[in-house]
């Protein structure tokens, strides 16, 4: 934190200056802040300033327009310089309502209704776009998950930030983003400005958004998700930056669905649930001694521990990859995807491919389900020769990370479930063998005669599942199965695959960029960096002592719960 | 641990009322439909009927809209010629939905070679404005109503195609197809059962739309004497035979014109709507 102090001091001179006269008294809070880091401040009370509320509300209810309930019901929150406030909930449970609500972006139609709601001390309920926008343009920053759809593709970099800088005198401004560009980590300054968001990479692109966030120095800064959509590694480098922007007195909400993401930087945290805040405390106490039963539920999903040994390495395997190597052509040239991996996996087992974006994992998935054809290499399954992309009809099953996609729009599951089955038994045993598959992933029989559309992620999920297993194959592909799912429901579909695996006897390639996932659920690990094996072995010997380097960065990155307190988790348990 | 279904089931919206644009020309096109099914119940004369003495009337009680030059009731043909220039609309644009239908298919699953050959066929007769490729057609196929349907249907084929083979991409791409793959040796199996069925999904949309160019050009065909030929009435060539009167009865030739002016309206209206009901439906 005291190495941002010193950059803020640098650059906080001209976005000062352009500020309307209004807006006069940040300088001497920063000031203040100055004082409050280390010798050489000069405002008296430095503590008064410090712990000074920028944001305070009471009963925040929010509804909207034809809806029956309020989506936020009755939050309080308090936010004060020079803190982050995470706010972590699963899908639904308003924490990005309450946020947006917060900046005046409920958006129309929605009904914002509070006891008391005050911003930097004045009561900002009632307040026209007009007075949201100006704020929100320069005492509020605001950084959203998807970078790529919060950068206008058409505009540079400098355009974009410089958007926010448009009191600054032309000359200056350029000079200026490419300062906010270094700030924010991001290298060759001059040449990312006049780049388009589509031009940069994940990374770039969020440090860019928080770039322009940070265009007019605000004093609270707002991140819904911020690093949800990128890789691990990169992860960990923007929630540093995020945490380096707090210093200085300026004040942070985080949102977040991940718990091990928040427990690492916020100083307090709000559990959110249906709309209220069920739990609410420093985050150390909050994680490590959760009072509600929520928190706990949550804390209890988080992936953790390891699945053993699994089969030994004595039995024959099923599946065996040897030299698989697959190039794309992009552009003309030629693309290395995958280069020379070599696998097995025996009956009930788990094995573990483990990567980032880019690092190939998808391409073995579809090399080993033969919707692709390896360009060298040999893919053997049992005793047929699947090199040549050979169909095997029901033989492989495969779990995809979309589930919504992955359903024929007008099919019930019935129906979806149905087409697998049909592979093995005829058409009047078909019903009672779904009702059987249904069973055996958990989900009600009158589930049949559904759409999946009606049914939440963790169900068509299950759905996925059922009908994988339907044709009885012998090898399952799960492609980032619980990616797109809420911690506490990704926790129940890691607990069904580890168990058809273990009494079905189906050999699984499980396809993760998610560490901690992978911990819970594989016996065996593959890691791919750039489309190559860096690593591969058993999952706890990865885990302890990691040859690779590459694979000890990817560990050191995973954001980690602090272990839970000791006789905490033995009353628990 | 039994997840009871539908805990979280989404609630779909319902989509708010069609506007009263979209009522009208709904009840003009049941109206023109009954008018081509049913002529007798709108008009009991007899459309061919000629009666000189009485020629170019204006619209009197007894010949709500006036007569023709023959003395022939307007209002009664306009009824009677609904069949004729209906039924070329309709015929031609399913012939053009068959066509492109096929190669649309063909172009969207088949290999790079068949799409790119494909793609450039309709790219080609894509240029040509669709009249313009019918008016050539027949020049080789010669006049009357079944070459009229067979150059309307081939000109407004590509449109479709373009269609389908967009559609028919997207749904081969999908995260389904490829599912469906794993599970059968069969691909026609899964042309069939999956990317057919979804690819046409959103179809009736660009059908509405087609239905009322087709219906335009029939009758434009017909206005230059390609189409049926008189005494029959048809709209275009009703319009055709009395364009010569348009200073002593103007009735001859506004009524037909406007029945082809509504009618080809109320289809786009329809056909719009369809495409933003279609679009709403097809948000996640």
């Amino acid at each position: 934190m005291t190495l941002a102090h010193g950059r803020k001091a640098a650059t906080a001179g001209p976005v000062t200056d352009a500020r309307p006269c209004a807006d006069r008294r940040v300088p001497a809070a920063i000031q203040a802040d100055a004082a409050h880091a280390g010798p050489g401040g000069d405002v008296a009370d430095p503590a008064r300033v410090v712990s000074e509320v920028v944001l305070r509300v009471r009963g925040l209810r929010v509804g909207f327009r034809g809806g029956a309930a309020d989506v936020v019901d009755g939050v309080d929150l308090e936010l004060r310089r020079g803190e982050i406030l995470a706010i972590v909930g699963e899908s639904g449970s308003g924490k990005s309502v309450t946020t947006r609500s917060l900046v005046g972006l409920a958006g129309a139609g929605a009904r914002v209704r509070a006891e008391t709601f005050e911003l930097f001390g004045e009561p900002a309920l009632g307040r026209s776009e007009r007075q949201w926008r100006r704020l929100r343009g320069s005492r509020i920053g605001l950084v959203f998950q998807d970078a790529l759809v919060a950068l206008d593709p058409l505009r540079t970099v400098e355009a974009e930030i410089g958007e926010a800088l448009r009191e600054l005198p032309r000359a200056r401004r350029a000079a200026r983003v490419e300062e906010l560009l270094t700030s924010v980590g991001i290298a060759d300054p001059a040449i990312r400005k006049r780049q388009r968001s589509f031009q940069l990479s994940g990374g770039q692109r969020q440090r860019a958004l928080i770039a322009s966030a940070l265009a007019r120095d605000p004093d609270i800064l707002i991140a819904d998700e911020p690093t949800t959509a990128l890789d691990v590694t990169v992860q960990a480098q923007v929630l540093d930056l995020l945490v380096r922007q707090v210093a200085g007195g300026r004040a942070m909400i985080l949102v977040s669905h991940d718990l091990a993401v928040v427990a690492a930087v916020a100083d307090r945290i709000a559990v959110m649930r249906a709309g209220r805040i069920v739990e609410q405390g420093q985050a150390e106490r909050v994680i490590t001694d959760p009072r509600h039963e929520y928190t706990r539920q949550l804390l209890d999903a988080v992936p953790r521990g390891c699945a053993g040994a699994g089969p030994p390495a004595t039995a024959a395997p099923i599946l065996t990859a040897t030299g698989l190597t697959k190039s794309y052509r992009v552009r003309g040239r030629s693309v290395a995807a995958v280069q020379d991996v070599g696998f097995e996996v025996r009956a009930g087992e788990v094995l573990g491919v483990v990567g980032e974006s880019g690092s190939g994992k998808s391409t073995v998935a579809k090399m080993v389900t033969g919707l692709t054809e390896p360009d060298a290499g040999a893919l053997r399954f049992g005793a047929t020769d699947l090199t040549r992309a050979t169909r095997l009809p029901g033989q492989i099953g495969l779990v995809a990370q979309d589930s919504a996609g992955s359903f024929d729009p007008r099919y019930r599951v019935g129906e979806i479930i149905g087409e697998a089955v049909a592979l093995r038994v005829g058409r009047r045993e078909r019903r009672a063998e779904v009702a059987e598959l249904l069973r055996a992933v958990h989900l009600p029989a009158d589930c049949a005669d559904r759409h999946p559309r009606e049914l939440s992620g963790g169900q068509r999920q299950r759905v996925n599942i059922a009908r994988a297993l339907g044709s009885a194959p012998r090898l399952v592909v799960c492609d980032e199965p619980v990616s797109a799912l809420d911690i506490s429901v990704q926790a129940q579909i890691l607990a069904l695959i580890a168990e058809l695996a273990r009494e079905r006897g189906v050999g699984i390639v499980f396809i993760s960029h998610d560490l901690a996932v992978v911990r819970q659920i594989c016996h065996r690990l593959l890691v791919l960096h750039r489309g190559v094996v860096v690593e591969s072995g058993p999952a706890e010997d990865v885990f302890t002592a990691p040859a690779s380097p590459y694979t000890r960065a990817l560990l050191d990155s995973v954001p980690r719960l602090p272990a839970p307190d000791a006789t905490e988790s033995d009353v628990r348990a | 641990m039994t997840v009871t279904a539908g805990a979280r089931a989404r609630v779909r919206l319902p989509l708010p009322a069609p506007p009263l644009a979209v009522w009208l020309a709904a009840a003009t096109l049941a109206l023109a439909a009954l008018a081509a099914l049913a002529p007798d119940l709108l008009a009991g004369g007899d459309p061919l009927h000629t009666d000189l003495p009485a020629a170019h009337r204006p619209p009197s009680p007894a010949h709500p809209l006036g007569t023709d030059q023959l003395g022939r009731d307007v209002f009664t043909r306009i009824v009677h010629g609904a069949r004729l220039s209906l039924l070329i609309g309709v015929a031609a644009t399913a012939l053009a939905v068959a066509i492109g239908v096929g190669l649309g298919l063909v172009a969207g699953i088949g290999g790079r070679f068949v799409d790119a050959v494909a793609s450039r066929v309709f790219d080609l007769l894509g240029a040509f404005p669709e009249i313009l490729l019918a008016l050539v057609l027949i020049a080789f196929t010669g006049t009357g109503t079944a070459n009229l349907v067979l150059a309307i249907g081939i000109a407004a084929a590509p449109r479709f195609a373009r269609v389908m083979r967009a559609e028919t991409r997207a749904v081969r791409g999908s995260e389904y197809v490829a599912q469906a793959g794993l599970l059968t040796r069969s691909r026609p199996r899964v042309v069939v059962r999956h990317i057919l069925p979804n690819a046409l999904r959103s179809l009736p949309v660009v059908i509405t739309l087609g239905l009322g160019t087709s219906i335009l050009g029939a009758a434009a065909l017909s206005f230059l004497g390609f189409g049926p030929q008189p005494p029959e009435p048809e709209w275009g060539s009703m319009l055709a035979e009395a364009h010569g009167d348009l200073r002593v009865a103007w009735w001859s030739v506004a009524f037909p014109g406007a029945a082809v002016t509504v009618v080809v309206l109320a289809t786009t209206v329809l056909g719009r709507h369809a495409g933003h009901r279609f679009e709403r439906r097809a948000q996640p």
